[in-house]
């Protein structure tokens, strides 16, 4: 049996310490003597601290050192212990996209895993899964996996897996097998973190390094001398797994289907109806690339999430989902003359809007980032993350009844002492 | 029980005299001055012959010298009535307290019967007074002996109305726990009526250096009152016993009575010396 509230207990036992101080030093009425002359003794008060050489009343003194170790043990939330290791796992596995080598996240996260743990799947949502079903479940999510993973959802999933596996454990280990990309994290992500009372493991797989494409974008364009093509040239090939559709017209259905399968993006970017002015357009998040040219506004219909904004704060760049992939629309309105697309600055933008969905998955959280999430110090323990529901509410009772008993058993004695 | 036990004691004061502490009243001779003129060979005075007294007692010579009849006077002694009066309340059972006053007052009714003075008691017990009528006859100390043997104090009785009952020199043997104001006022007008009155004041070692233990002191004459002797009453218990025996003695000297302190871990014989030895003022000069 352990205390999910140990202090409790010790205020228990210190309360029997007290209990047995007080039966050794007692105040008890001197002893009656006569004296002829006591009428000459000042009156004061009559009783005096005395302390007992030999306890007597042990039988007395044992029923209520009872009592108070039972009450507290009672406030003291006792559990049973569950058979199992002292120190238990729960293992967050990324499956999202943005891990590289699934067979691998998976293997590591099935060393992670011992007797007792218990098993997240995470990427934009989060699931508990048994511990022996690692490989079906991540070969499952695989085939359609979404770009990035979140580790908001994970976490809270964490806390919620740890309720159940806490009863009967000392500590808790969080293992977190991820890429630790950027897009990982939002604004909910540092408290949540917080709410483990612990520190994690984390397990870094390789990501994919999406920034670099595995062929070129494809851009579909009526326009022989497109601006955008001489710059798409210049954009790096890498092994990445996501693909690029640029249509400079309206969407087809085939390019909606096509956008459908994981990985793939599709941006629109109309040709400019306008005359250019001189503005600037900024990219979202990190990097922070901006560009400053003659450039048109063009009209942005819908919603979505916002990657470039205007220098008066209107979104020039919006991102939605779909399905496994998503589709940016692009409202920067290129001149058709000049050399702006060949410039650097516009050259960075180009890269920040043909990043996977979900942002820059393929960059790497910094080691020290990374390091500042785990956190340091013991492991999470157990009793801070059981589940109350999984408690036994009886205990306490049975307890409480047992202290009651033994009170009234207290009660008998000192009056039959008294007689 | 006779005067077996006290034979020590009897011994110890045999030849111990215990002179009254002025002129007695004429009576029976015996060894105390009297207030009375007799026919002792030991001259006094003249006093001019009156019709009726006895032709033997004119001094011929006198007469044959000067033609005036003139009769010699000489100092007379009587006896002395000694009546002991002894508290036998409760609280007199008090550690040594009553066997202290039995010795003491076997001891004194041995020194009075020496002088051949008639000894009487008086016991103010609970089952009521015990007396012994003031006799000079031999055994009277086996007498006094026997009744104090019987008697064991317990509960309270008034000693004051036996003063009236008391011969001419009345020694009351108390703790002067009980009717100790209205005592003193019978002794004192017993001392003005030209009795001799002695006040032998009892009192305990463990009363005037109680144990330092944490007790509660209950008085045996009245249950009722418990009060705890602790280290935060001791002093204070020591200082007010103490101010009123000062006070007890201070009242019964300027009433004219022989007060005496007796503690009951004295030796006996010794204050039989002291209670018997006249004062200052008492010594011939």
């Amino acid at each position: 049996m352990s205390f999910l509230t140990p202090l409790a207990f010790a205020l228990g036992v210190v309360g029997a310490l007290a209990v047995v101080a007080v039966h050794l030093l007692t105040t008890e009425r001197p002893p009656r003597e006569i004296l002829p002359t006591a009428r000459f003794v000042p009156l004061v008060e009559a009783r005096a601290v005395a302390r007992s050489r030999r306890p007597t009343d042990l039988f007395l003194l044992a029923l209520r050192v009872l009592v108070v170790l039972l009450v507290g043990a009672a406030f003291a939330r006792p559990v049973l212990d569950a058979p199992g290791p002292r120190v238990r796992s729960v293992v967050l596995l990324d499956v999202s996209g943005a891990v590289a080598d699934p067979r691998d996240a998976a293997s590591r996260a099935r060393a992670a895993l011992g007797p007792g743990s218990t098993l997240v799947l995470f990427d934009t949502g989060a699931r508990i899964v048994s511990s022996d079903s690692v490989s079906t479940s991540t070969e499952a999510s695989g085939a359609l996996r979404p770009a990035r993973g979140a580790l908001s959802p994970a976490l809270v999933a964490a806390r919620n897996a740890a309720g159940q596996v806490a009863r009967g454990a000392d500590s808790l280990r969080l293992v977190i097998v991820s890429p630790m990309s950027e897009g990982m994290t939002d604004a909910a992500t540092a408290g949540l973190r917080a709410i483990w009372p612990g520190r994690a493991e984390v397990v870094r797989v390789a990501g994919i390094a999406d920034t670099a494409l595995s062929d070129g974008p494809e851009l579909v364009t009526s326009l022989v001398d497109d601006p955008l093509r001489p710059a798409l040239a210049r954009l790096p090939r890498g092994r990445g797994a996501h693909r690029v559709r640029i249509v400079r017209r309206v969407p087809t259905a085939s390019d909606t289907a096509w956008t459908r399968a994981a990985g793939h993006l599709l941006v629109i970017w109309p040709y400019s109806t306008g005359a250019p002015v001189a503005d600037a357009v900024t990219v979202s998040g990190a990097g922070g690339v901006t560009v400053v040219a003659p450039l048109v506004r063009e009209a942005l219909v819908g919603g979505g999430e916002v990657l470039a904004r205007w220098r008066d704060g209107a979104p020039a760049v919006l991102e939605s989902p779909l399905a496994a992939g998503c589709v940016r629309t692009v409202a920067i309105g290129l001149p058709l003359a000049g050399d702006l697309t060949l410039r650097g600055p516009f050259n960075q933008l180009l890269q920040a809007l043909l990043v996977p969905c979900g942002g820059r998955r393929g960059v790497a959280l910094s080691d020290s980032l990374v390091a500042a999430f785990a956190g340091v110090g013991p492991l999470a323990p157990a009793r801070l993350l059981a589940n109350e529901a999984a408690l036994d509410a009886r205990l306490p009772a049975w307890l409480l009844a047992l202290a009651l008993v033994a009170l009234g058993a207290e009660w008998l004695l000192r009056r039959r002492t008294a007689r | 029980m006779g005067v077996g036990p006290y034979g020590a004691l009897l011994d110890a004061v045999r030849g111990v005299r215990w002179p009254a502490r002025r002129a007695v009243a004429g009576g029976a001779p015996g060894s105390h001055r009297a207030r009375t003129r007799g026919v002792a060979p030991e001259f006094a005075e003249y006093r001019p012959y009156r019709q009726g007294d006895d032709p033997r007692r004119l001094d011929w010579k006198l007469l044959g010298r000067s033609d005036k009849a003139f009769i010699r006077l000489a100092p007379d002694h009587a006896i002395l009535g000694t009546t002991f009066i002894v508290d036998a309340s409760a609280s007199m059972a008090y550690e040594g307290k009553w066997e202290t006053t039995k010795r003491l007052v076997i001891a004194l009714a041995a020194v009075a019967h020496a002088s051949a003075d008639p000894v009487g008691l008086l016991v103010a017990a609970a089952q009521g007074v015990r007396r012994l009528a003031p006799r000079a006859r031999a055994g009277v100390v086996a007498d006094v002996a026997r009744v104090l043997d019987e008697i064991a104090p317990s509960e309270n009785a008034p000693l004051a109305p036996l003063v009236a009952q008391s011969a001419s020199r009345c020694v009351v043997l108390t703790d002067c726990l009980g009717d100790a104001d209205e005592l003193r006022a019978a002794l004192a007008r017993h001392w003005a009526k030209g009795g001799e009155a002695h006040l032998l004041h009892i009192v305990a070692r463990r009363e005037l250096e109680p144990t330092p233990a944490a007790m509660m002191a209950i008085d045996p004459e009245d249950t009722a009152l418990e009060r705890p002797l602790v280290a935060t009453s001791h002093a204070g218990y020591v200082e007010r016993f103490a101010a009123w025996r000062a006070e007890i003695a201070s009242a019964a000297r300027r009433a004219g009575i022989a007060y005496q302190e007796i503690v009951d871990d004295q030796p006996v014989e010794a204050t039989v010396r002291r209670i018997v030895a006249p004062t200052a003022a008492e010594r011939p000069r």
